[in-house]
């Protein structure tokens, strides 16, 4: 039978659904019975019967579409499969070259002693073909091989090969150093390893890590401790830099170990608050295998533990008094105060100085090597001349370079011993302040109302409240000043914030009051009066409080100590250090003159580092923030320059710094490990050819795999069944309709 | 610019370049008295404290005392002010809501008991009036550590015209103390008359007590000034070493 129909052995199928199958049947035999009633003769009924019976019998059996199935099973030769390593550590340079160059003529190699080869590349997951880049993060070759057997299901290999250094960072490789008898990787075939890479032609030098808190307090001792490595380099000494902002701050000699090993530590004591960017650097040798990790970077933010201010004062006043009171009171300033409770003219002979609580005025310690743990240094009403004697041109230089070089905040108040009466005119200290000296000084003592300039009324210093108009109320409200001193002009560079309403400088223009200025690093203020404690006493009389008082001063030291605050656009991210693949989210805020969120604005960020140039920009929402995404792809400090505008107006700059410091540990390690790869053959009776060794491929001659062959025939798909049930349905409709039937 | 005020800032300017005086008279230090029904003034007093602290200190002074009404606005220019008396006296609510914002917002009182006894009208009517302008604070001795005994003369005792209470009291608020309650007379001790002769014998300690009452009275100006500034590290560092101070 089967051979009658062109078939051999198998199984028959039905390949309707039964659902079909069950409803073709209960149809037929509806129409059978149907046809069944009716007057004829006994042999027209059976042969009518016969008729439709076949037919709709043959209908069913074509609806439930049979199927004849054979199956059979072939065995072919097994086939070797090449894995390739294509982790960045393959394209680690040897002698000019890079390691992986020798992958090409060792498939060459292979081919040449099998027929059958399937390649495929792997670094931390299994892929086909060759390799095209090396470049892929990780190696596991457990997990490839987990891969392999995973697609190869059922099939015994002949071979599998491997192609790399023995550089795996996956949990294989750690089981071979660490335990005695490891579990082996699973295999399909017999392993036969080839070493990419020659640990005796390699020499590397890189900063493995580098380690510090994340933060550091202002001027408090930090420290840097980076981990060093030198492939090939073992006991040499080499010299180690530490840069900041890509000038080298320091330099240290430390010598690699049996290992190559060596831990260096820098010592930093940061000068300002803010974002640094430092960098280990070691030397850069020709023939260095990856050059790219001769360099760390790390950021580091520092932070004020407190902003600490020195005030001195020429003579308790209430000006002095209520200046201290406001210091004191706040909890993030350390105050150290020093009065000149007595002059040489008060020198009393009626009282022993046993009976007096007064101490030497340390000037000299406080203005030479203390005066660089100082954030701020105010002047009240203080000549110097009396105290620093033949010192004082040095000591005014050192406050000089301490705002100049070291970004330190200097603050003049006004007094019969301050600016020109304090002859300060000439001197180093004049060279800072915000407004040029007249040294034949007369102040002028009429009390007067200080008028708020076109730039105080956008000044954060002297924005007592958000409101513009609001602010200029408070100002023209404000207990009049007692006299001023009578200054030549302001500093060409210098912002004045404050006028006098009558008196003029020696230009013609309003005599300064209040008068800012950026000096070099650091940041420098006038205020030419000493009666500013009665905005506190004033305001407070008339039920007020003291808030014009406090906020003028806050503002002031917050302008001063260079606040984040005190600037309309801000940038900054949540971290200063990131890891590759890891996105930076730079949060850009922009305020209106009011210092209330300002949507709408357009934001233009433009981020720097490692040879990249990324531009991102956005706009503001509601909040007055936006939040612009880089990807952190490649190691590096880099810079962030933020510029915010609003139609035409140009808001203003921010800047900030972050890095992308995570190591790539496919080249923290780059001396092929020949150990853990003679280890993995010995424990899986495999083979191991060492560098440069074109041995031959370890084959399973009886490996193979079964293939399975399957043919369907469908049987409902003759024309023979359709025409029969063709002829059925006509030779009964024939005989009925002979027997007088319709 | 009055003539007085134009006189020395010429002289400030021309004569003496390192001897200033600050910008206008309501800068400088002064004494103002709380005009009250009840209590005393000794402007003598005060203008021979000043006078004294003016010489013996870089303080610049307006020896000139001044009576001020508490409810007075004027209060404020006069960050530092006394209220002296041997009788019961009273003050209105104005005066006590505005005499407590002065004191919370940085002004200074000092209080004098010119009796020289013990729980007298004036005593009682200090007391009560300490109360409502601290409602939650007491009347507390000050202790010897307290700045006002280091403010610039080390002093062991606060003595006035008398020496019947060996401590202060005082009212403290955080660090600062902005009232001083003194029990010893202390205007007494240097009150004087138009001749320059003084007006009250110190008793029992004659003119060495005076000396240690002017001492006191110098202190109090400059507390009133600096605070708790002689509580600072350098300042008591710096006296321990040299053995001025335990």
């Amino acid at each position: 039978m089967n051979a009658l129909l062109g078939i051999g052995a198998g199984e028959l199928l039905w390949a309707a659904p039964p659902w079909l199958i069950w409803l073709a049947t209960a149809t037929a035999v509806v129409a059978f019975l149907a046809a069944v009633p009716g007057a004829r003769s006994p042999w027209a009924r059976f042969g009518e019967s016969l008729c439709w019976g076949v037919a709709l019998v043959t209908t069913v059996l074509l609806i439930a579409q049979p199927t004849w199935v054979e199956e059979s099973v072939r065995t072919e030769p097994g086939r070797v499969v090449v894995l390739v390593d294509a982790s960045a550590s393959m394209g680690v340079v040897e002698n000019g070259t890079p390691r992986n160059e020798e992958v090409g003529p060792l498939l060459e190699h292979v081919r040449g002693q099998v027929d059958r080869i399937e390649i495929y590349h792997f670094g931390d997951t299994l892929r086909p073909g060759a390799p095209a880049r090396y470049d892929l993060p990780g190696t596991d070759l457990e997990s490839a091989l987990d891969a392999l057997a995973e697609r190869m299901t059922g099939e015994r290999l002949a071979g599998v090969v491997v192609l790399t250094d023995g550089l795996d960072r996956g949990p294989l490789r750690r089981r071979f150093q660490t335990e005695e008898r490891p579990t082996p990787p699973t295999l399909l075939g017999p392993l036969t390893l080839y070493q990419v890479g020659d640990a005796t032609e390699l020499h590397d030098l890189a900063v493995r890590s580098i380690d510090t808190s994340g933060y550091a307090f202002l001027r408090s001792p930090f420290t840097i401790r980076a981990t060093l490595h030198g492939a090939g380099m073992e006991g040499e000494t080499i010299r180690v830099k530490l840069l900041q902002d890509g000038a080298v701050v320091t330099t240290r000699r430390v010598t690699l170990d049996d290992e190559g090993r060596a831990e260096v530590r820098f010592e930093v004591v940061p000068e300002r608050a803010g974002r640094f960017a430092y960098e280990v650097q070691v030397p850069l040798y020709e023939d260095d295998a990856v050059p790219t990790n001769n360099s760390m970077p790390v950021v580091v933010r520092v932070v004020r533990d407190k902003i600490r201010i020195l005030q001195v004062a020429g003579a308790p006043s209430w000006d002095v008094k209520f200046l201290r009171r406001f210091l004191k009171g706040d909890p993030s300033v350390d105050l150290v105060s020093f009065f000149i409770l007595r002059t040489a003219r008060d020198m009393d002979a009626r009282y022993a100085e046993e009976e007096l609580s007064l101490i030497a005025f340390p000037y000299f310690d406080l203005f030479s090597t203390d005066l660089w743990t100082f954030d701020a240094v105010i002047f009240q009403n203080f000549d110097y001349e009396p105290y620093f004697g033949q010192r004082g041109a040095m000591l005014l230089e050192n406050l000089r370079d301490y705002v100049v070089d070291k970004g330190g905040a200097l603050v003049m108040v006004g007094g019969d011993r301050s600016f020109g009466l304090g002859g300060y005119s000439g001197t180093p200290l004049a060279e800072v302040l915000p407004v040029e000296l007249d040294p034949a000084e007369r102040p002028n003592l009429a009390p007067f109302q200080p008028r708020l300039t076109e730039a105080g009324q956008r000044h954060p210093i002297t924005r007592l409240t958000t409101d513009p108009r609001e602010n200029g109320a408070w100002w023209a409200r404000l207990h009049p000043m007692d006299g001023t001193n009578v200054v030549r002009r302001p500093h060409p560079d210098a912002a004045v914030l404050l006028e006098h309403p009558s008196l003029e400088d020696a230009d013609g223009s309003p005599l300064p009051i209040l008068a800012v200025r950026e000096a070099g690093k650091g940041r420098t203020m006038a205020l030419t009066v000493d009666s500013s404690w009665r905005w506190s006493m004033s305001e407070a009389a008339q039920g007020r409080g003291n808030q014009a008082y406090l906020r003028f001063w806050k503002n002031s030291l917050r302008w001063l100590m260079r606040d984040p605050t005190t600037s309309r656009v801000t940038v900054d991210t949540a971290r200063e250090n990131y890891g590759i693949g890891e996105d930076v989210r730079l949060v850009v805020r922009v305020r209106d003159p009011s210092f209330a969120p300002l949507e709408g604005a357009v934001v233009k960020a433009r981020i720097e580092g490692a040879g990249d140039r990324i531009e991102r920009s956005g706009v503001t929402s509601a909040a007055g923030d936006v939040v612009l995404v880089v990807p952190a792809e490649r190691r590096g400090t880099y810079d962030v320059h933020i510029r915010a505008t609003a139609g035409t107006e140009d808001i203003g700059e921010a800047q900030t710094v972050y890095a992308v410091t995570a190591r790539d540990p496919e080249l923290d390690e780059v001396v092929p490990d020949s150990t853990f790869l003679a280890a993995l053959a010995a424990r899986t009776d495999g083979l191991y050819h060492g560098p440069g060794s074109f041995g031959p491929v370890r084959i399973d001659a009886h490996a193979g795999r079964d293939v399975l062959e399957r043919r369907e025939i469908a049987l409902w798909r003759s024309p023979w069944w359709a025409a029969l049930v063709a002829f059925c349905a006509g030779l009964a409709w024939w005989i009925r309709r002979r027997a007088g039937l319709r | 610019m009055n003539r007085r005020a134009f006189l020395r800032s010429a002289g400030a300017s021309l004569l003496l370049p390192s001897i200033g005086y600050p910008f206008g008279d309501v800068t400088r230090v002064d004494v103002a008295e709380l005009d009250l029904p009840g209590t005393s003034s000794r402007p003598s007093a005060w203008k021979r404290l000043l006078y004294e602290v003016e010489n013996t200190t870089s303080v610049e002074v307006d020896a000139e005392a001044v009576r001020v009404d508490p409810a007075d606005p004027e209060l404020f220019e006069h960050p530092f002010t006394t209220l002296i008396g041997r009788d019961a006296f009273t003050i209105h609510e104005a005066g006590i809501e505005q005499l407590a914002r002065y004191l919370a917002y940085g002004g200074f009182l000092f209080i004098d008991d010119t009796s020289g006894l013990d729980g007298s009208p004036f005593d009682e009517a200090v007391r009560h009036l300490v109360a409502r302008l601290f409602p939650t604070r007491r009347l507390d001795p000050i202790p010897r550590q307290h700045s006002v005994y280091r403010s610039f003369f080390l002093l062991q005792r606060p003595l006035g015209r008398i020496a019947r209470h060996d401590h202060l009291l005082g009212v403290t608020v955080g660090n600062l103390t902005p009232l001083i309650y003194c029990r010893n007379d202390l205007s007494g001790a240097l009150e004087r008359r138009p001749d320059g002769r003084f007006v009250h014998p110190c008793v029992p300690g004659g003119e060495s007590q005076r000396r240690e009452a002017l001492k006191l009275g110098i202190n109090l100006i400059l507390y009133s000034l600096t605070a708790n500034y002689k509580r600072d590290q350098a300042h008591v560092v710096a006296l321990k070493r040299q053995g001025r101070l335990e």
